[in-house]
This record gives structure tokens, sequence and C-alpha cells, in this order.
């Protein structure tokens, strides 16, 4: 599964399982954060991520956390 | 809100005992220039070249070009970063046509961000700047300087020349006049609007925004209404990546410049909306929401073309954008790069919806470029390193550089006829 | 022996082509001579003798070689080995191939042939092929393929293109663009000044949309291919889960020269190593402060490692798969994919996040 704040692209050539990441110079944290309240949000997306894994893949649409 | 421009046409410019304008010929009192820059504290003092088409010389470190130009009325100076802030685009200012400032900056590091201009050779016919007098500012850093710090007061050293070469023109030399003026509407005549999407904070190094308009950050705006006039008069200005969208050319913005002209002759100008790309989706989205809604329901535009700088996530934003405008029935076209020499011209752009079929091709910015050995070089050295993402190479030997560091070859604003061919 | 510098035989001082067509083209037979293996005959045969025509004067065509169309494509490989040794015993300083118009199995013939004669033998191959023809997409960027009609009523035409072309190509001539000449695209873009500023003809091309007049776009927006999402992972406590990422991550020093754009290198690293060790980033199409501060910002192995420990799933793959996807193209970007999901199979990996910037 895909994690990216473009989901535009993402979505364009067809991603099946996508996440629409905090932003393009850090998919995966808010820097604003305190580090252990960035460490939880990073792992809410990867237990996203990892349900999505199991789950069908659905094109043209994308989750946020 | 009118604005008068005045213009001298220059031919030549060499150095003299007083800064004047005689016959077409700029004289500088390259004295009272020097003076000038290093009143800056972060120069110790400053090279001040001139340079003229067929030198065999390459300027390197170039960071903006600048037409020479003053207010004469109505307004300050490059409001915001020299003047105070008061609205560009009213009044009248005085321009001098033919010659351009171009400024080095050999300190910042960043050497994507920076390009070059030949005087001479394949360069020069390439690059616009190679075909006209130049007058080439070349500070030396008072010791070590953040680059930051360092690039705006060399960015500022630009329009302080600028407006001391145009004060040298009097009223009896003004030689043109165009007057930039939209009031009059053509009820039998289409709206057109401008949507430009002047900055991306991609690249905004150590996430510090570019004071690029009217001399402030504009990062995390949302897109707003200007008044065209705005744009030719000082208010918004190149950023710290050159990037083919010099002060220069948005001084004399091709595509403002051409909606002007045909106001009231086959179009109406409808306006301009400025955007800022997105970095994140849902910014993104109520960015292009509201471009739809201020073209549609505020400019009431009929059509709308649309440019963006930089490379491919403005991209995508613009087509956001874009899609918005044509759900609401304006037309749109936009300008677009192409980013990679082994791409074709039909699976490179970033969005695939149907109804955005009118795109125009603006190059593909990483073509090489043999250039040869040219004998002088400024605003660096023959050491002076030129980016090459396959080879170390100097300024000082032939080289070979994306057409996209040849300042003035390509442009995002239109500005130039080359475009793509597949081969 | 040839001239080298202009290939003319310094006997007659003429080049000395070779030429390739099938059974039918070469007077064999018809679909039931298809199985023919390769033979020569001396100078021009069928349609080449209009080659031979249009060259007159520059060129001779010295043998016609022809092949069986079902023949070369039982094997194409090993018949394009055949054919090549027979051609390059030949000695040609010039190799045509066809035209084969629209026809399938003789197109692809003809760009492997073309293809294997200007790679390995160093002199011009030119081939004719609709742009259709399967041949045309598979061979356009190895060797010359002028674009032809759909059939053989349009042999003058494309034997004539054929010829032009040549001549540019061993006079080393400046060759004009594909639309200009009549080949097919080689694959790269250049830039070439095309009259009115891209201001002036956005502002025309607007107008004309705007007034519902026709007009014609310079770019196309693309097509992807469908593919089918891979089907949901049934048992994730038994899942080894890998890592892929675009943002160009690398060691210190770069040591796979992934490029900073226009990259078409992909590497896996060592995720205990990139962490612990000094890294790079090689993409410069974003910027990397926050990814330096934190690496977990692009590649999350510390949730990762925690949720491993926990059981949540089996294993995460110690190595984590990087490239720099800034200003790829379509089909590298493709190519990379490709390549680094054979890899990951082959590690037994069952999901994979895949971060981007």
């Amino acid at each position: 599964m895909q994690i990216t704040s473009i989901v535009d692209v993402a979505m364009m050539v067809g991603v099946s399982r996508l996440i629409r990441g905090y932003c393009i110079t850090s998919p995966v944290g808010d820097f604003h954060l305190k580090p252990e309240d960035e460490k939880a949000m990073r792992r809410r997306y990867v237990k996203k991520a990892l349900e999505m894994l199991q789950g069908e893949g659905e094109k043209g649409n994308y989750k946020t956390i | 809100m009118k604005l008068r421009l005045e213009s001298v046409k220059i031919t030549d410019v060499r150095f003299g005992s007083k800064t004047s304008i005689s016959n077409g010929i700029l004289y500088v009192n390259k004295h009272e220039l020097n003076d000038l820059v290093c009143a800056d504290e972060n120069f110790t003092n400053v090279n001040i070249e001139i340079v003229k088409p067929g030198d065999n010389a390459r300027i390197v470190n170039v960071v903006d070009v600048v037409e020479p130009r003053c207010k004469i009325s109505g307004g300050s100076d490059f409001p915001g970063v020299l003047g105070k802030i008061v609205s560009a685009g009213r009044g009248t200012t005085r321009a001098l046509k033919g010659m351009a400032v171009v400024l080095c900056d050999r300190h910042h590091h960043w050497i994507h961000s920076k390009a070059l201009i030949d005087m001479t050779g394949p360069g020069a016919e390439l690059g616009r700047y190679g075909k006209m007098p130049n007058l080439v500012i070349d500070p030396i850093p008072n010791g070590e300087i953040d680059d930051l710090d360092y690039a705006y007061s060399v960015r500022r050293a630009g329009f302080k020349a600028a407006v001391y070469l145009a004060g040298a023109a009097g009223a009896d030399q003004v030689e043109d006049v165009e007057v930039f003026d939209t009031e009059t509407i053509h009820p039998d005549l289409p709206r057109i609007a401008y949507f430009y999407q002047i900055y991306s904070p991609q690249h905004d190094p150590k996430g510090i925004p570019d004071p690029i308009f009217y001399g402030s950050p504009i990062s995390l705006t949302l897109p707003l209404v200007v008044h065209p006039n705005e744009i030719l008069d000082g208010a918004v200005l190149s950023g710290y990546t050159i990037r083919m969208m010099e002060t220069y050319s948005i001084q004399n913005h091709p595509i403002v410049t051409e909606l002007f002209r045909r106001h009231g002759e086959d179009l109406n100008f409808a306006g301009v909306v400025l955007g800022v790309c997105s970095m994140e989706p849902i910014r993104r989205t109520l960015g292009a929401v509201m471009v739809g809604n201020l073209v549609h329901e505020t400019l009431k535009a009929d059509g709308v073309i649309m440019t963006k700088p930089l490379g491919g996530a403005p991209n995508v934003d613009l087509g956001v954008a874009a899609s918005e405008c044509e759900k609401l029935g304006v037309k749109t076209v936009l300008l677009l790069q192409l980013l990679n020499t082994g791409a074709a011209l039909d699976s490179e752009v970033l969005f695939n919806d149907p109804a955005l079929n009118a795109i125009i091709n603006c190059g593909i910015i990483f073509e090489t470029q043999e250039l040869p050995e040219l004998k002088k070089i400024i605003g660096g050295t023959a050491e002076t390193p030129v980016f090459n993402d396959s080879c170390k190479q100097l300024a000082g030997q032939p080289i070979v550089v994306e057409k996209r560091f040849i300042c003035g070859c390509l442009n995002q604003l239109g500005a130039s006829t080359a475009a793509a061919v597949e081969y | 022996m040839n001239n080298e510098s202009t290939g003319k035989d310094p006997q007659n001082q003429k080049w000395r082509i070779v030429c390739y067509v099938n059974q039918f083209f070469g007077q064999v037979g018809g679909e039931e001579k298809a199985d023919c293996g390769f033979m020569v005959k001396q100078g021009p045969v069928g349609p080449v003798r209009l080659l031979h025509w249009f060259l007159e004067g520059d060129g001779e065509v010295v043998a016609t070689v022809i092949c069986g169309d079902n023949y070369i494509a039982r094997n194409l490989e090993q018949a394009v080995e055949e054919g090549l040794k027979i051609i390059a015993d030949l000695q040609p300083s010039l190799f045509f191939s066809g035209p084969a118009f629209n026809a399938g199995r003789y197109g692809v013939a003809c760009g492997a042939i073309a293809s294997a004669v200007q790679e390995r033998l160093g002199i011009p191959a030119i081939t004719g092929l609709f742009p259709e023809n399967p041949g045309a997409e598979m061979y356009r960027k190895r060797a010359w393929v002028v674009k032809t009609g759909g059939n053989a009523a349009h042999m003058k035409e494309a034997m004539g293109t054929m010829a032009g072309m040549a001549r540019k190509l061993m006079k080393k001539e400046p060759l004009g663009s594909p639309a200009k000449e009549g080949y097919l695209p080689r694959g790269f873009l250049k830039n070439e000044a095309i009259g009115k500023t891209a201001a002036i003809r956005g502002i025309e091309m607007l107008l004309d949309k705007v007034a519902s007049r026709p007009f014609k776009t310079e770019l196309q927006i693309p097509t992807f291919e469908e593919i089918e999402p891979a089907p949901p992972i049934k048992d994730i406590k038994a899942a080894r889960i890998a890592m892929v990422s675009d943002g160009g991550v690398v060691p210190k020093g770069n040591p796979d020269g992934m490029k900073v754009s226009q990259n078409t290198v992909w590497a896996s690293y060592n995720l205990g190593d990139i962490f612990a060790k000094p890294f790079q980033i090689v993409h410069s199409g974003y910027h990397p402060t926050e990814v330096r501060e934190n690496l977990n910002r692009l590649l999350p192995l510390d949730v990762l490692k925690e949720m491993e420990a926990e059981g949540e799933f089996a294993s995460l793959l110690p190595v984590f798969f990087s490239c720099s996807g800034n200003t790829t193209t379509v089909q590298s970007a493709r190519d990379m994919g490709r390549g680094i999901a054979q890899k990951l199979v082959d590690e037994g990996v069952r999901g994979v996040i895949l971060t981007s910037t």
C-alpha cells in the first residue's frame, strides 16, 4: 500500500490501497508535534496501513488519519 | 487602476563619469553604483562589469535578472523590498528597454538554483540575455554570512541598481509609452482571466519561505485576486531559486502583457488570481475550490490561462485547480513543462481529467546543451562548479548544461518559443 | 574492403547495401512458404529493386537476405543471431529490412533484425512499419523505423522515405525531427523553437476553446494500464512486511549512483545501517530537512519494529528498497517497480508499505 500526500497522482495511476500522507516533505510524521506525539501519530498511520493490506483494494479513494 | 509605462531604448552600456543616457547609450558611474550596492554590510565590495553581445564571456552564479525601472509617480520602488508597501500598478513607471541588470551570488551553495548567461556561441543563441548588453553585479561577501540573508542582499542590490539606472532617464528621453488599463469592458468579447501560481514552498531552504510578494512571504496563502498591473510593476519578484522565472520575465510578463494588448481586440482581460502550490491535500482541494470560485464568480471569466513554477508538485496542484474551473464551466489552458528527456508527449502530465484537454508545451527542462570554453568568467572564476548530475565540471571549461540553467532560454510564464519535440 | 568513413566501396565508391525481406517479398512463395529458413540471393529482389533505384549513384544492393515469417517467429532470438551472422558476412555498410507495413510477424522480425544490425554491426539499419505494428513500439528506439501506411500499396512512398533517411545518415547530415523526416520517435525529447511564444499560443488556444472552435492540445493527458489489486493478506501474523520508498534515501556516498532527477536506479539497503550510519537524500524535488532530522518520517522503522515485537505481523524485511521518484518517466517507474516487486516476491514478502514524498 502507499502513503503519500500527493494522492491525486496515486489515484490517477490506479493505486488501490492509499493513505494520505502528512505532507510532501514528511509523509509519516507531523513534525510540529512533540516527539512522543509524533510517534503515536506515526503508529496510527502504520496500523491503518497494515489494516488496509488485510482488506480489499479500492481504487479512486484514499484514507486519512 | 491605470499604469503608465514609459520606455527608453538602450542600445549600449558603458562606464562614464556621470550616470546618464545619451543617444541610446547608458553611461554608468561605477563608483557611485559601487557605493550604492556596498551600503549593505553583507558585502565588502562588489565587482561591477558590463558585457555585450558577442563578448567571449560567461556569467555564472546568476540568481536574478532585473530590468531597470523606477517609479516616477503613484507608488514606491519595488514596494516592500526597497520602498514602503504601497500598491504597485498605479501612476507612472519608467523603464530602460534593451538591457538588463544581472545578479550573481558566489556565496550560497545550492547550485541547482543558479543559472548562467553566455554572451557568445550557442548559449547566447538560446538565452535572451546573451543578446543584450548587461550590467553584472557580483558582490563579495563580508565573511561568513547566512545563505538566505546573503541571497536577499544580492537581490536587493539588483533592485537598487535597477532603480538607480532607470533614474538616469529624463522625461524628454522617453520614446514609447504604454498604458495598462482594463477599465473599459467590451460586452461582446470573451472574458479571459489568468491564474498565476507564483510559488511553491517545497524548496524553502530550512523551511523559510521566500518573500516574493510585496517583500512578504506567501507560502501558506490561499488564492487571492490581484490587479495585473501589480505584477508588471514590482509586486511579484523572482524567488530564491531562479528556475526559469527571473524578475525580468515577470516585469515583462508575456501573458499579462499579451492579455492587455488584446483587451478590447478579441478579449476582455478579466483579471488575475494568484496562487501558491499546496504541500498537502486538504489545502490543495480548498485552494482549488477557491480558484474556481474566484475565476468564475469574482472575475466572471469565460476562460482562464494558467501557469506554474518549479516542477511536478505544482503541476498536480495546477491540474486540481483547473479541474475546479472546468466544473464551473470556465475553459482552461495550462502551460506546462516536461520533466524527463526520455518521456513522450502523451505520458508525462500529472493529471488525467479529460476536461483538461488544452495544454501548451513549454519545453523539456533537462535537455542538455554543450557550451564551449569561454575566455572570461564573470560572477565567479574558472573553477566555479557548474551543475551537471553526471560529472564535475567547472565554469572555465567546455561544459554540458541542462537548458533550464541557461538563463532566458526556457520560461514557465510563456516567454519562450521553445517546445519539446519527440525525437 | 569498405571505406569506413563513407561506407563506400573504394572500387566503385558505392555503399554496400544488404536488405532483409520475408518469403513473400523475396519471391519464394506465400504463407505456405513461411517456414523456410534463411537464404541469400544476389542483388536486389522484388520490391528491393525500388530501393536500389532510389539509391542509384550512392549505393548498390549487393544481396537480399530472405527468411520465412514463421521460421523467425518460432524462435526470434535464435533466428536473429543466425540472420545477423549471414548479414555480417556480407559486409554491408547500410542495411534495410522490410518495409513490413502492418504485418505483425514480419514487422517484429524486421525490427529485431534491424536493431541487431544497428547495435552490433554499428551501421545504419532502417526499416519501415505502420505505427500500430507491434514491432514499431518494440524497436523504434533501437533501429530507424520509418512510418509507413498500412499495406503494400504504400511501398513506393515507404521506400522513398527509407532511402532519403539512409542518405542523410550515411552522409552524416543532420536529421530533422521524426515528424519532419517521417520516422517514429526514438524515445527522447528535444527543445525546438516553434514560432510563437507559449504565452501567445496559449491565449489563442484558449480563445478557440472558449468559442468552441477546434484546437489541438500540445500535450496529452496520460492513460494508465489497469492493474488488479493484490488480494488481501489473510493471515497478517504470519506475514512478512517490507518498506519501499521513492524519497531517494541512500547511504552516504550514493554507492549505486541514484540520480536526483530522471532516475532509473533502485537498490536495497539494510535498515539497521541506514538508521545508524550517515545517509543522504538523492532527490531534488523536496527539501529534506524533516527527513534528515528524523528518518522515521519517511521510513517508519520505529513503530514497525515495535509492532513486529508485539507480534502484529511475522517479520519486517531487514532491507528496504529505495529509489528516487523525481521526474521519473512512467516507463522507468514501471521498470523499477517490476524489479523491486520481483525481489520482494523472492524474499517472501506479503505486504509492502511504500512511502512517497
